[in-house]
């Protein structure tokens, strides 16, 4: 998200804490918001940086996908992020999978935010 | 898969969507799985693993047959690496076909049954017997199309199976094959047999969502796997007859054999349109994709039933459309096309009684959905919830009032609020 004069605040896309997500896979979604809206392209800069590709190209949907098969959508319109962990990873490793693929998530975006930020 | 592609083709007002001439729709895993262990439930494993790879040798033949004279495929070399490229379009895994003209091997991995039931149950049970009759009879047929076999004349078996904590799936394909591919019911018998579109309730917003839905399925690919994975769901693009198949011939057979217990297997069998509702209906409007292409669901039974009904459109279940819906009362679901009636017409004739159990069933879940699911707490569509809703507080009852196996212009069910 762009704002006219001035650098981007380090806060506006923190991610809401990750929390287990509706669906019929077990433990497999795991679901966090994006406050702040960054545009497509700053989080599909962010995510492809961690080895992510956007293998969904609607308007007003991202669904990237991880070489391990692990997948992020995002709905662009409210902020909505669901974490899907590869249905191979073991049911008792999907909590710790989701939750790195959460960090690592987060840190790419704060590494964005404060690469803006400085210039 | 370029070839695959090629093949789609639709009965776009009817909702119908075929892989050449063959009927094809999404179901998940969820379905797939309890429809499977209906046909073993009834049958035992091994009688209903016959009925189950011949249904898949009948249905499959036909696409593969369609696949390799689409590609102008010649040599048997050719036309096996087509049929082992289409099953992992198919959502179904990957199967290496090692096979000559009077038979062979091949050996599968992350095949759709197999796999996906050792990730539903695999901590809890312990499974003994194959889970891949569909594979098995893709590899039958698939054999016998590439060396210009007679068709019917192999049969295939699984020795071991994934679900069974072996490796990997291995089959051998043999001589002796029993499928009759004498009546086929593909894109002309839905002709015959369909009436023209219904127009309900709510029309134009259930078009509308449909044709997203249509469009949005339509890109999904599969991954290097063999896995297609749609809204958060694990789903298979399945060929429908081999659902109308085991399931009518293991009725069939029911009837002949043990009559008293013929209502029990209908009622499995119509189960599974409550377990598809449940898991695939409620895992695309929990989704993401759900959320940014039509909206997150609301509290409101009747936009919920508005929002399933274009799901099975999109799906390819067919034309379903709103009769009437009363909140908290009253549905009347019909279709002037689906996958179960025009099956049922062409390989046995008329029904005396209703047979459209997965139409009829999933429209009670529909209203159980409707109104007895919190949407805005986004609930986990688990085990635990499933039985909630439908074994111990399923509110409904319903009536097939209107079915085209028996002859009637469309299908129609009521569903009404169960009296206390």
């Amino acid at each position: 998200m762009s704002r006219p004069g001035g650098a981007e605040r380090a806060e506006a896309f923190r991610l809401t804490p990750l929390v287990p997500d509706t669906g019929c896979g077990r433990s497999r979604h795991w679901a966090c918001h994006i406050e702040g809206r960054p545009d497509v392209a700053t989080l599909a800069g962010c995510l492809e940086a961690n080895g992510l590709h956007r293998r969904c190209d609607h308007p007003a949907l991202g669904v990237f996908r991880h070489s391990r098969g692990h997948e992020i959508a995002w709905v662009t319109a409210t902020g909505r992020i669901q974490i899907r962990v590869d249905i191979e990873v073991p049911r008792s490793e999907r909590p710790a999978t989701a939750a790195r693929l959460y960090r690592s998530l987060a840190g790419a975006l704060a590494s964005k935010q404060s690469a803006r930020s400085n210039t | 898969m370029k070839q695959m592609r090629s093949l789609l083709a639709a009965l776009p007002d009817d909702d119908l969507t075929f892989l050449g001439s063959s009927p094809y729709v999404y179901h998940c895993h969820h379905f797939n799985l309890f429809h499977d262990q209906t046909v073993d439930d009834a049958l035992g494993n091994e009688q209903a693993f016959a009925v189950k790879s011949r249904a898949a040798h009948e249905a499959s033949w036909h696409l593969l047959a369609d696949l390799v004279k689409s590609a102008d495929a010649v040599t048997p070399a050719e036309r096996l690496e087509i049929a082992a490229a289409a099953l992992p379009w198919m959502g179904h895994g990957r199967l290496a076909l090692l096979t000559e003209k009077h038979g062979g091997t091949a050996r599968g991995e992350y095949l759709h049954y197999g796999f996906s039931w050792q990730e539903k149950y695999g901590s809890r049970v312990r499974r003994r017997h194959p889970a891949d009759a569909f594979a098995a009879g893709w590899a039958a047929a698939a054999t016998e199309v590439a060396y210009d076999l007679p068709p019917g004349s192999l049969r295939c078996r699984e020795h071991a199976c994934f679900a069974c904590r072996e490796a990997a799936c291995t089959f051998e394909v043999e001589g002796g094959g029993d499928a009759n591919l004498d009546t086929y019911v593909g894109k002309e018998t839905f002709e015959r047999f369909i009436s023209p579109a219904t127009v309900g309730q709510n029309e134009d917003t259930v078009r509308k969502i449909a044709a997203g839905l249509k469009d949005f399925v339509a890109g999904i690919e599969s991954d290097e796997r063999g896995l297609v994975q749609g809204f958060g769901v694990y789903v298979t693009r399945h060929l429908a007859n081999y659902y109308d198949q085991t399931a009518y011939d293991t009725i069939h057979m029911i009837e002949r054999e043990k009559p008293r217990v013929t209502e029990v297997i209908e009622e499995l069998f119509g189960e599974s349109g409550h377990v598809c509702v449940f898991y695939t209906c409620g895992g695309i409007l929990a989704s993401p994709e759900w959320e940014a292409l039509v909206g997150p669901p609301e509290n409101d039974p009747e936009s919920i039933v508005v929002s399933c009904t274009a799901i099975a459109r999109g799906l390819g279940f067919g034309h379903w459309s709103i009769a009437e819906m009363v909140p908290g009362e009253r549905l009347v679901l019909q279709a002037s096309s689906n996958y179960e009636a025009p099956f049922y017409r062409e390989r046995y004739g008329k029904s005396e009684k209703p047979r459209c159990y997965f139409f009829a069933n999933a429209a009670r879940a529909f209203m159980q959905l409707a109104h007895k699911v919190d949407w805005q707490e986004r609930p986990q569509l688990d085990d635990a919830l499933y039985q909630s809703l439908f074994k111990s507080n399923l509110g409904w009852d319903l009536e097939m009032t209107r079915c085209q196996t028996r002859g009637d212009e469309v299908n129609e069910v009521v569903v009404t609020r169960r009296k206390a």
